[in-house]
């Protein structure tokens, strides 16, 4: 810090004023290292700095105004990176958690000496200011290293079946905090992958500083490369087609997220995103009122509010509504707004996103009526912190993807419930925070509001060891914590469940020619709801043996049935979840007794469909079901449901929810008619989620009959949802549903994953599992209660409470 | 002295929608110290303001006339005039905002600064009413108030029953103050509310605005006999308690606090915390003082710094 001489008043005048004074961060350590690079500047690759190029070079600004030559990355940089990337991949991978956590090690101590600097450079690079960088990012940043090096430290004993995916890519926005960037680096580089970062161009000198120390720490070359990208046509980038790259992270503008998504070429579920979303806070009747204003200012502004989790909708209950606004007001109104290095300054407007001002002016011009609060003195040119009262949240963007409102939405609820209804309404997920004494309400609200992270009486605690993660619109997949260790990381010698020998009829027909008519007609149905309903496109196929005789008639559902079945499964959903761990396991025994009692029924049902298959064989299956259902029971209430841990001054207890409805398609080129389905649904029902089972007519007698035992079990109605079709047509329907929180698929893998990276990338984010064979749920437990729920960590003061 | 605190009716409704978030507030103070910093000749005269909001104050079992009359002579003459005249101030034109002794201890205090022609530029305040617990009869606590306040004392420095806040009774409280405050006359009541031992944040908030609405002119934090004294984070809740009495209310409370306070640094975290949450209206002696001894010899040290670049002894200034 440095004292500012430009202007010395004297001490008697500022006896007086009692004014702070003007108190300057230093910046030269980020200018010297500037020094070194800046006429030479451009992608990070085999440990080190390409400038080639100069002629080709564009002048960048970063967020102060500050700008430098950046060689520009034709696609050869993409390929040299990548190649890179993947030739040192199987040195890395292979040398052993020791060797890995030291270098992770090495790279926590080397961010830990060079702290200042990073900070500086990350401030000089995206215009926030420097005090926030060096209390929020550069700690989570040495604390994600440290936290990582310790899986890798123990990896060969804690993930002995498990092996890195390869090389990944990980892209983040031009206003993504440093911090995003430790959230995929370190977990990717600690399973043993090697990684190529893609930061926005004009926010790239941290990345490439991170790298550089990377390099100083032991990393071999090509483990870490930077290729900063300006995100303009996705489509066009060859990172995202290159058959190399094996994962994509993406944390930031939704709108990137989702141009990535359609640019890519791997499955679906093969990325990783968390998206800026809007975050909701929740203040009751019975907060600190003076302690939420404090805590508003920081959740919705440090890092100049860009981080995934900063604060945009504030909800406060009605009865304190006029208090909250004017503490809030008066708050905001005494704001300093001020530069990057300006010590004294609350925020800085300097923002390297130059559509943050034009957005913030569009919203303001949009309504004039509305009662907004900016710090005084602010000006419609810059961007500035902006709270708008208002009636209701800003409509979300419903039919397109848009970036986040940059402006704080203060609106009012009558009661708690109301107030977590609205939370629930404004398209997050990824956090929230209620601001309650009283452990009731804050306990209950933390179970109500659907994000991965709620924070009682605080804002912005992340750890290393606290997975988060988006959900719906905001993102998939987890970040940080063991959670987000296992996302790099693949099985290795899966094990599916055991298969019999068997074809399944390939053929259908609407009405056969030789009809061979049973004694009494055989009518199925399908079930949804807890009833038997025809379909509505009131047809039925008829399902022939090789020698064209029908062995089954199944009835052919449509869009309309899908709809009216994720209907009746979200309606279901909450109350399955909460009767119990105990209540779903009685349910689950009781099911695999009925199915017992009917065994050869089963077993011939079975048989019809399966050509030249014994009734032994089927037998077998029938009792594999049995056994696989006596196994769901059992870990109904065994399943990891909670664990709790200390993390500074707070007590975070890490959750296990359900998803809520998760689609499972069906292919008849699965095989295992029974047994395949019954681990899916297991798996959905036993931790707590709901289904909609769409199964290819081929293979559907044998769901349809149980179906029939579903209500004899006493299965709730809603909970298990049964559809015959043809699977892969209803797939686009059920993919793009927005109540469809996960979509399970069997089979079909290149057909279903095409559906699903055209669908999902338009509609919610949902979690998209595509498999070849079904896993055996048995041996591969511990996937199948990952991709069954998914964490929600809620944080706790703890110090001090008295 | 200026005005009073005309007080209110006690409003129980009032007491009973205060909710204190601890660790809420234990976060605000780490950020006011981390965040904000006055440097150079800001610092300077930052210091300079500290010096004239020292109730300075000796309050020993071991108290006679001769360290009491050093203590008026200290508080008339804080800074030494060539240190003055270097920072542009005029000689003799600081003093501290008041001496504060116990009642038996006034009458010299008294006698010493009229002789110096100080007594309408330093306070003398008296402590009393049982100080420090308060566990004496009300008859004779309010006898003490009545006695330091004709032998010469301009301000009262109470301290409060801290059973009656223990156990809720806060209409006792109110009733108990609002004599205290009858027995000053034309002195400043302040009282201590003793926060190390009310037991709970929420207690600090409430005991804050029962005083206040009693017809306190300032509230004070501890006596600096507890085992917990000033910290910024109970200063933040008695601060907030405070401002909210000003909005609702509209009469602007004093606020002192007392124990602990002894290095430069210590004054200017607590003046920028008044700053961020009360404003610059609060930054003067007619609305805050610290209670202390020790602190004033480091101001001294760190003006010497400021002025001459170098580091100073602690015993080449005049002693308190």
């Amino acid at each position: 810090m440095s004292k500012d001489s430009s202007s010395k008043p004297s001490v008697q005048k500022i006896f007086d004023s009692m004014d702070y004074g003007t108190v300057s961060e230093g910046q030269s350590l980020a200018k010297a290292w500037l020094m070194e690079h800046v006429e030479n500047f451009g992608s990070f690759i085999n440990g080190k700095l390409i400038g080639r190029n100069l002629e080709k070079s564009e002048r960048i600004s970063t967020g102060v105004n500050f700008s430098f030559s950046f060689a520009l990355n034709k696609n050869e940089d993409y390929s040299t990176a990548l190649s890179s990337s993947s030739s040192v991949f199987p040195k890395w991978s292979s040398l052993g958690g020791h060797a890995r956590a030291s270098v992770l090690y090495s790279i926590a101590r080397q961010i830990q000496k060079h702290a200042s600097l990073l900070s500086e450079v990350e401030a000089l690079s995206r215009g926030v200011q420097v005090g926030n960088v060096r209390e929020f990012d550069v700690p989570a940043l040495i604390r994600t290293f440290y936290y990582y090096a310790g899986w890798a430290q123990i990896f060969e004993t804690e993930f002995d079946s498990f092996k890195p995916y390869g090389p990944v890519v990980g892209v983040t926005s031009c206003s993504s905090p440093l911090t995003s960037l430790a959230l995929f680096i370190a977990p990717a580089l600690a399973a043993g992958n090697t990684v190529t970062l893609m930061p926005h161009v004009s926010n790239c000198m941290s990345a490439v500083l991170l790298a550089q120390l990377c390099s100083a720490s032991g990393v071999p070359p090509g483990v870490v490369n930077v290729v900063p990208h300006d995100h303009s046509a996705p489509e066009a980038c060859p990172a995202f087609t290159d058959s190399s790259v094996k994962k994509v992270a993406v944390i930031g503008s939704p709108i990137m997220g989702r141009s990535v998504l359609s640019a890519s070429s791997l499955p679906r579920e093969n990325h990783l995103m968390l998206l800026n979303r809007c975050n909701p806070m929740i203040v009751l009747d019975n907060a600190d009122l003076d302690a939420a204003v404090d805590c508003i200012v920081d959740a919705a502004w440090v890092n100049q509010g860009q981080d995934p989790w900063s604060l945009s909708l504030l909800i406060v209950q009605e009865s304190v509504y006029p208090t909250l606004k004017s503490k809030l007001s008066a708050r905001i109104a005494s704001l300093t707004v001020g530069g990057t290095f300006d010590k004294m300054a609350d925020v800085s407007d300097s923002v390297v996103d130059s559509s943050l001002a034009k957005r913030l002016q569009e919203i303001l011009i949009s309504d004039p009526s509305a009662d907004v609060v900016q710090p005084s003195g602010s000006s419609s040119s810059k961007w500035s912190p902006t709270v708008i009262f208002s009636a209701s949240p800003p409509s979300a963007p419903v039919l397109q993807s848009c970036e986040v409102c940059p402006v704080l939405h203060v609106v009012a609820a009558r009661s708690a419930k109301e107030a977590v209804a609205v939370a629930n309404h404004c398209g997050g997920g990824v956090a929230a925070s209620v601001w309650t004494e009283s452990s009731a309400f804050a306990w209950e609200s933390a179970l109500q509001i659907k994000a991965s992270t709620i924070w009682i009486n605080s804002y912005g605690s992340l750890d290393a060891g606290v997975p988060i993660s988006g959900r719906n619109s905001s993102g998939s997949g987890s970040f940080l914590g063991r959670e987000g260790l296992l996302e790099y990381l693949e099985p290795v010698n899966v094990s599916t469940i055991s298969s019999l020998e068997q074809n399944l009829s390939t053929s259908t027909s609407l009405l056969p020619s030789a009809p061979d008519a049973p004694a009494i007609d055989q009518t199925y149905k399908i079930f949804y709801g807890g009833g038997h309903k025809r379909p509505s496109s009131n047809s039925y196929r008829s399902v022939l043996d090789a020698s064209g005789k029908v062995v089954a008639v199944i009835p052919e559902s449509n869009r309309k049935d899908i709809r009216n079945a994720v209907e009746a499964a979200a309606k279901a959903q909450p109350g399955w979840w909460k009767r119990g761990a105990h209540n779903r396991a009685q349910i689950i025994f009781n099911l695999a007794e009925k199915l017992e009692a009917r065994k050869r029924h089963f077993a011939s049902a079975l048989q019809q469909i399966y050509q030249n298959a014994d009734l032994g064989k089927c037998l077998e299956e029938v009792e594999e079901c049995v056994k696989l259902l006596f196994h769901y029971a059992a870990i109904c209430d065994k399943a990891v449901q909670s664990s709790s841990q200390c993390v500074g001054n707070m007590t975070v207890v890490v959750l296990r929810e359900p998803l809520g409805v998760i689609a499972i398609t069906y292919c008849a080129a699965v095989g295992n008619a029974l047994a395949g389905l019954v681990a899916l649904i297991g798996a959905v029902i036993a931790h707590g989620n709901v289904c909609v089972v769409t199964t290819d007519i081929q293979c559907s007698s044998p769901a349809l009959e149980l179906a029939q035992l579903l209500e004899a079990a006493e299965v709730p109605a809603g909970v298990v949802n049964i559809l015959s079709g043809e699977a892969l047509t209803l797939l686009p329907t059920v993919a793009g549903h927005m109540d469809v929180n996960a979509v399970w698929c069997a089979g079909s893998v290149q057909k279903a994953n095409a559906v699903l990276k055209e669908e999902s990338a338009k509609s919610n984010l949902k979690l998209c599992w595509v498999q070849e064979q079904v896993l055996s749920p048995i041996k591969s437990r511990q996937m199948y209660e990952m991709r069954a729920s998914q964490s929600k960590a809620i944080w706790l003061g703890s110090l001090a409470s008295f | 002295m200026a005005s009073s605190n005309p007080g209110c009716e006690l409003d129980l409704g009032w007491l009973n929608s205060v909710h204190v978030n601890t660790a809420a507030v234990y976060r605000r103070a780490a950020n006011i110290q981390s965040r904000k910093t006055v440097k150079g000749v800001h610092q300077a005269a930052w210091l300079l303001r500290a010096v004239t909001c020292i109730d300075l104050t000796t309050l020993g079992g071991d108290d006679t006339d001769s360290n009491v009359m050093r203590l008026c002579a200290k508080a008339a003459r804080p800074i030494s005039n060539d240190m003055l005249n270097a920072l542009g101030f005029e000689p003799g034109s600081i003093q501290t905002g008041a001496i504060c002794v116990y009642p038996s201890k006034v009458p010299v205090a008294y006698a010493t600064l009229k002789k110096m022609g100080m007594e309408e530029k330093i306070n003398i305040a008296s402590v009393a009413t049982g100080f420090p617990s308060g566990q004496y009869p009300l008859e004779t606590r309010l006898a003490e108030i009545r006695w330091a306040v004709e032998k010469g004392a301009t301000e009262i420095d109470i301290v409060i029953d801290r059973s009656l806040v223990i156990n809720k009774l806060w209409v006792d409280l109110y009733q108990e103050i609002q004599k205290m405050k009858e027995a000053c006359g034309p002195a400043h009541l302040k009282s201590i509310l003793a926060v190390g031992e009310l037991g709970s944040f929420d207690n600090v908030y409430k005991a804050s605005l029962v005083a206040m609405m009693a017809g306190s002119d300032f509230i004070k934090t501890s006596t600096g006999k507890e085992t917990v004294n000033a910290t910024i984070p109970v200063g933040i809740v008695m601060c907030r308690a405070i401002k909210e009495y000003c909005t609702k209310v509209g009469y602007q409370v004093g606020f002192k606090p007392a124990g602990g306070i002894r290095t430069a640094q210590d004054s200017l975290t607590w003046l920028i915390m008044i700053k961020e949450e009360l404003g610059n209206e609060w930054l003067n002696n007619k609305m805050f003082r610290f209670g202390a001894s020790g602190l004033l010899g480091d101001i001294e040290r760190q003006l010497h710094h400021h002025l001459t670049g170098r580091y100073s002894s602690a015993t080449q200034f005049a002693m308190g």
